[in-house]
């Protein structure tokens, strides 16, 4: 374990019951954040990257989640074992989250401030009139008028309602923030807004953030270092620089090649043939040899795991080496 | 000019409870047969209405639509019925635009059974179907499956084949890879590049992502709350752009690579109503180059250089190009 890791999940393995067969979620998941850093968690539908999230938050829906074997060590102590209440006092506070859709996570018959004065009252024990003092400082924090307190959600824009999502994660300053998709659902220039607040945020007070997202300009932004998923586990894992300049797994290759570079005149883009594989019957060996180029025997054989061909650049590639 | 579709001051209002909706407010353009005219912009800019109105799902308000030099403004019942053969469009959402209890084969064949396609044969019809699946990338053994047993991007497929059943001419393709995962997007992309150069169709590409917008366009028209605020050649836009609009949102685009220092210009507050808009410029709330002018009279199009145009009363002094 690093000296100063703050998050680390060990060969995870969550599954979901369904009448179709057993759904294999995440996949011997296994990952480490240091404090203060910035992690992308990047992958398409299907990925396990919303799986991840609420394993550690401990929301996985009960009873069709199943976590089948693993550990995830929060400040050295594994959430997996922990106790109800113990987890509650937890959640909120010193792990929070911020989630993808601004519209439907906040309670639409509650005002905004009691939505954020909330957290300051079951966290903190603090008096109603002081949580709502605290409130109006948070809101305004994240760019809103202290005078919007007592308005509704419906009331708020999609950029402001995300904001509101915002303040509610951060009033407990938390040690950790996961913000899973947090501008998916937005425009451009209000994502521009909002992913400047978030970094700004995160500066002052030190956080750590877990930012989930599909979108590698994202990442790019916002990010210190970089997870790229696929069919329930890590394939790729590195710094920034690892992953965007020396790119090494298949898939990652395959992500950058599908995207449309707006600096440049690419006349046809490199897409990855194919589809991501049925979650109920993945293949044995690596999930990505059916769409992969390089895919030869030995990719179907079981044991594939993460393998470090640079110092802190880990790939599972059987056809990758240092 | 070799035109295949021009629009003149085109103009859609939605009456609401507090005023006027300006959701389409005076656009002129004109696409070439077999090119690709991109419009971008975000969530309100009238940009679907816009892709409604042309192909007459909506009624406009005011302006007129030319297909080949003819008015397809106003069209008759039975008028409007053959245009259809003409134009098609795609839909974003491959969940909810295709009938969950159609096979794909059904899907398809559909539009030809309306328009009594080979004669009415339907054994003809059906070989077409064959024939379209096989150019969209469906293998034959879904043709009797039902849209809910296939993934976002196989969908994406049928819709396109369903558009491509009378062999139009035009399509408007609103939003058609912004529910897909990109690397399925990237697959859609190069498909409709293909189906284009085989077929010469003219598209209209409505999207939201300007990076995608660039890579399938030959122009891009930048929409701001119902108004046209720019238009040049797709390759243009990136290197040279006038309207602080396009700048501000060229700006904000992440970018998928490393040490790329830009310049972000964050953008004041939000979009603001469309409801009985202000007069002047509907930019200039936001605007960092805002003068007294832009709240009084609105910009008229500008053409900077060749096919660039840009609607700003920052470059004034160019000359105004006729209406």
């Amino acid at each position: 374990m690093k000296k100063d890791t703050i998050l680390e999940i060990r060969n995870l393995t969550v599954d979901y019951n369904s009448d179709f067969g057993t759904v294999h979620a995440l996949n011997s998941l296994t990952l480490s954040m240091s404090r203060g850093e910035s992690l992308g968690f990047v992958g398409e539908t299907g990925a396990g990257k919303t799986t991840t999230a609420l394993e550690i938050m401990g929301l996985i829906p009960y009873p069709a989640g199943v976590t089948k074997s693993g550990e995830i060590l929060f400040e050295g102590q594994d959430l997996l074992k922990m106790g109800k209440s113990k987890l509650r006092s937890i959640r909120g506070e010193k792990i929070s989250m911020i989630f993808q859709d601004p519209m439907t996570s906040l309670n639409p018959v509650m005002t905004v401030g009691d939505q954020i004065a909330e957290s300051f009252r079951i966290h903190e024990k603090t008096g109603r009139a002081e949580a709502a003092q605290k409130a109006v400082r948070i809101l305004e924090m994240v760019g809103i008028p202290g005078e919007r307190y007592g308005e509704y959600p419906h009331q708020f824009s999609g950029g402001m309602k995300q904001r509101v999502v915002i303040a509610v994660a951060l009033s407990c300053n938390p040690t950790l923030l996961i913000a899973d998709e947090p501008t998916t659902a937005l425009d451009v220039t209000i994502q521009a807004q909002v992913l400047d607040l978030i970094s700004t945020l995160k500066k002052e007070r030190g956080t750590s953030l877990l930012l989930i997202t599909h979108d590698l300009g994202v990442v790019a932004e916002a990010c210190d270092s970089v997870a790229i998923m696929y069919a329930g586990s890590v394939v790729e894992y590195g710094t920034l620089d690892d992953i965007y300049n020396r790119t090494s797994h298949p898939y990652t290759k395959g992500l950058f090649g599908s995207i449309p570079d707006i600096e440049s005149d690419v006349d046809r883009l490199k897409p990855i043939p194919g589809l991501m594989p049925d979650p109920r019957d993945l293949p044995s060996g690596c999930a990505f040899a059916p769409r992969c180029t390089l895919s030869a025997d030995e990719c179907t054989l079981p044991g594939l795991g993460l393998v470090e061909i640079e110092t802190g650049h880990l790939v599972k590639c059987r056809k990758v080496r240092a | 000019m070799n035109a295949l579709l021009e629009i003149k001051d085109l103009k859609k209002y939605f009456k609401t409870s507090r005023g006027l909706l300006h959701a389409v407010d005076g656009i002129n353009f004109a696409i070439e047969r077999g090119n690709t005219l991109g419009v971008v912009g975000e969530s309100g800019c009238g940009k679907s209405t816009l892709g409604r109105l042309i192909v007459h799902l909506l009624e406009p308000t005011g302006g007129k639509i030319f297909f080949e030099g003819r008015d397809y403004t106003n069209l008759s019942h039975q008028a409007l019925l053959e245009s259809r053969r003409e134009m098609q469009m795609i839909f974003q959402d491959p969940f909810s635009s295709l009938n969950p209890r159609m096979t794909v084969k059904d899907t398809i064949l559909e539009p030809m059974s309306i328009h009594g396609m080979f004669g009415g044969d339907q054994s003809e019809q059906t070989r077409h179907v064959g024939n379209i699946m096989d150019a969209v990338g469906l293998a034959g053994n879904l043709a009797n499956s039902y849209p809910h047993e296939l993934d976002g991007g196989r969908r994406q497929r049928i819709g396109i084949a369903r558009a491509l059943a009378l062999e139009p001419k035009f399509i408007v393709c609103d939003e058609p890879v912004s529910a897909l995962d990109v690397s399925i997007q990237a697959q859609i992309l190069n498909l409709m590049q293909d189906i284009q150069s085989e077929r010469g169709l003219t598209y209209i590409f409505i999207t939201h992502d300007l990076s995608v917008v660039k890579h399938i366009s030959n122009d891009i028209c930048v929409m701001y709350l119902g108004n046209m605020v720019e238009k040049c050649p797709a390759k243009e836009i990136f290197k040279t752009n006038y309207h602080p609009y396009t700048r501000a949102l060229l700006s904000a685009i992440p970018i998928a690579k490393t040490g790329v220092k830009r310049e972000r210009i964050l953008l004041k507050g939000e979009i603001s109503s469309p409801i009985e808009p202000k007069p002047g410029c509907r930019f200039a709330p936001r605007c960092i180059d805002a003068k007294r002018d832009c709240f009084e009279t609105q910009p008229d199009l500008v053409e900077i250089s060749p096919r660039h145009i840009v609607a700003c009363h920052l470059y004034s002094n160019v000359r105004a190009i006729k209406k």
